[in-house]
């Protein structure tokens, strides 16, 4: 990995995260929602966020560690933050959401950030082959289309 | 249990999903990480669908009209005009980065879908910034090598590829975001791919911030509606006459070519903005910019496609071309859609600029 990214212990976010009470059986109890910036958020976890992005209505960054990065961005608006949202999740992937901040990563990293976050988990959306059935559109609320 | 991809591997498996497509079988994306074929994430109910039994979900006969018999027209909703014309800065700067002859392909989104790997549900080619995967921050581009001649210009120019339904298995045969959506057939290389910056008409134009992101086009038009579409097809000799919402059927000896010219109006402060659009805006009739925005450079990017005509036979089209797309999209022409970042090194951008602003054409 290159060592420009956050400087993680090489266990990574998820093994940080494991050791501090949210353990790997069953869903661990979500803590109340954080709020605060992208950096008071990227603290309470441990990461030294690579900002991307520093723009008026969305501020957006890498948190890296050994294979557990993750995007964490933060948004001056509701109705922007659904919007991102709503784009992004045409796209698939794993969501965790909060008071105007959103983490995106794997299944596992967003189940770990949940015991430090709080915040609630979404699904982008997954389709099957055409014609081959239906689409399904899991936990993808407000969807416009 | 999570996995422990890294950047360097998930790279080492794409290039492993692209030369072993078929031969890839293991059905755990976690777990055999030491063997590249694993990061190939391949469905069981998904895997092998055989030649001839492919599933595109269209396009239909009605998607195709033959180029020569209609009349010539312009984009229907105003979004992709040219910016430039006979005043103001007629300058150009044209950068070869090539047609991804090293079949450069991913399925994620770095604009739109950042951290959502193997995510896209459709597959891009790549030009220019060899690293762009949905992790990629902007140092990593940065970094990245480029396809372009102009080692200065390492910018990520991506589009969904353009398939013929010809019954071809390609690498991505049995996965998400290939086969297994709908997206089929044998992928096309364009035999040209010319990437330009020009200038605007009413005056002259600033240089673009670096990481500015500008995705064109709405994969999703189809279902929409057109107020973000952008998308332009035609046939070599015939370009006066485009297309938005028809795939082109051409006479012999003429090429299909699909045309995106970008947004080039920019508010002067953001590299995005929350839905990804608002940062930027196309020109309006006359190549003036809304109110509040500053003209920059016009990205012109045309693809020629040496590719045969599909057959339309008793209301039924047969091997057709089609863009990859979302599967309830049905590859309709009207979702056409393109995606860049600026990763100019500051002095090139210095240097297109004053080429745009004082007339000359650059390369």
């Amino acid at each position: 990995m290159g060592s420009t990214r956050g400087a993680l212990a090489a266990a990574g976010i998820v093994g940080v995260l494991a050791l501090s009470g949210c353990g790997s059986a069953g869903e661990p109890a979500a803590p109340a929602m954080a709020t605060g910036s992208l950096e008071q958020l990227a603290s309470q976890v441990g990461c030294a966020p690579e900002i991307q992005t520093d723009a008026a209505e969305i501020r957006q960054a890498i948190c890296a560690g050994d294979g557990d990065e993750f995007i964490l961005a933060t948004f001056t608006g509701d109705a922007g933050q659904r919007q991102w949202l709503d784009v992004a999740e045409d796209y698939g992937g794993h969501y965790l959401v909060g008071d105007r901040w959103v983490a995106v990563g794997g299944t596992e990293v967003i189940a770990a950030l949940r015991g430090r976050l709080g915040g609630t988990t979404e699904e982008g959306r997954s389709h099957h082959p055409a014609g081959g059935g239906g689409e399904e559109m899991a936990a993808h609320p407000g969807h416009h289309g | 249990v999570y996995s422990s991809r890294t950047k360097d591997n998930r790279k080492l498996f794409r290039t492993a999903a692209r030369l072993t497509a078929a031969a890839a079988v293991c059905l755990l994306p976690v777990g055999c990480g030491t063997a590249p074929a694993a990061g190939v994430q391949i469905t069981p109910q998904s895997y092998g669908s055989p030649s001839g039994d492919q599933k595109a979900g269209g396009p239909v006969a009605a998607d195709f009209v033959d180029i020569t018999t209609v009349r010539p027209t312009g984009p229907a909703n105003g979004n992709g005009l040219a910016a430039n014309g006979r005043s103001g800065s007629t300058g150009s700067f044209t950068t070869s980065c090539g047609t991804n002859r090293n079949q450069l392909h991913n399925s994620d989104n770095l604009i739109v879908a950042p951290g959502v790997d193997n995510g896209a549900h459709h597959t891009h080619d790549y030009v220019g910034n060899q690293g762009n995967d949905a992790f990629a921050s902007n140092d990593d581009l940065a970094k990245a090598g480029t396809s372009c001649r102009n080692r200065g210009d390492r910018s990520t120019y991506y589009w969904p590829v353009l398939r013929q339904q010809d019954g071809t298995d390609e690498f991505d045969a049995g996965q998400l975001g290939g086969g297994a959506e709908g997206n089929v057939g044998t992928i096309l290389r364009a035999s040209e791919a010319q990437i330009r910056f020009v200038g605007n008409k009413k005056g002259d134009v600033v240089a673009m911030p670096k990481f500015l992101r500008i995705i064109t086009g709405d994969a999703k038009a189809f279902t929409n509606g057109v107020a973000n579409a952008n998308a332009l097809w035609s046939c070599t000799g015939f370009e006066d006459r485009q297309l938005s919402d028809k795939y082109p059927i051409c006479p012999a000896g003429s090429k299909v070519v699909r045309t995106a010219n970008f947004q080039s109006c920019w508010d002067g402060r953001n590299i995005d903005s929350a839905n990804h659009r608002t940062h930027v805006a196309f020109v309006q009739k006359d190549g003036s910019c809304p109110q509040g925005f500053k003209a920059i450079p016009q990205l012109q990017i045309r693809l020629v496609y040496d590719v045969r005509a599909p057959r339309i036979r008793n209301g039924k089209v047969r091997e057709p071309f089609a863009v990859d797309g979302f599967p309830e999209q049905l590859h309709k022409p009207v979702t056409d859609h393109n995606d860049f970042i600026d990763v100019f090194d500051d002095g090139l951008m210095r240097k297109a600029v004053d080429c745009i602003n004082s007339g000359q054409q650059c390369r």
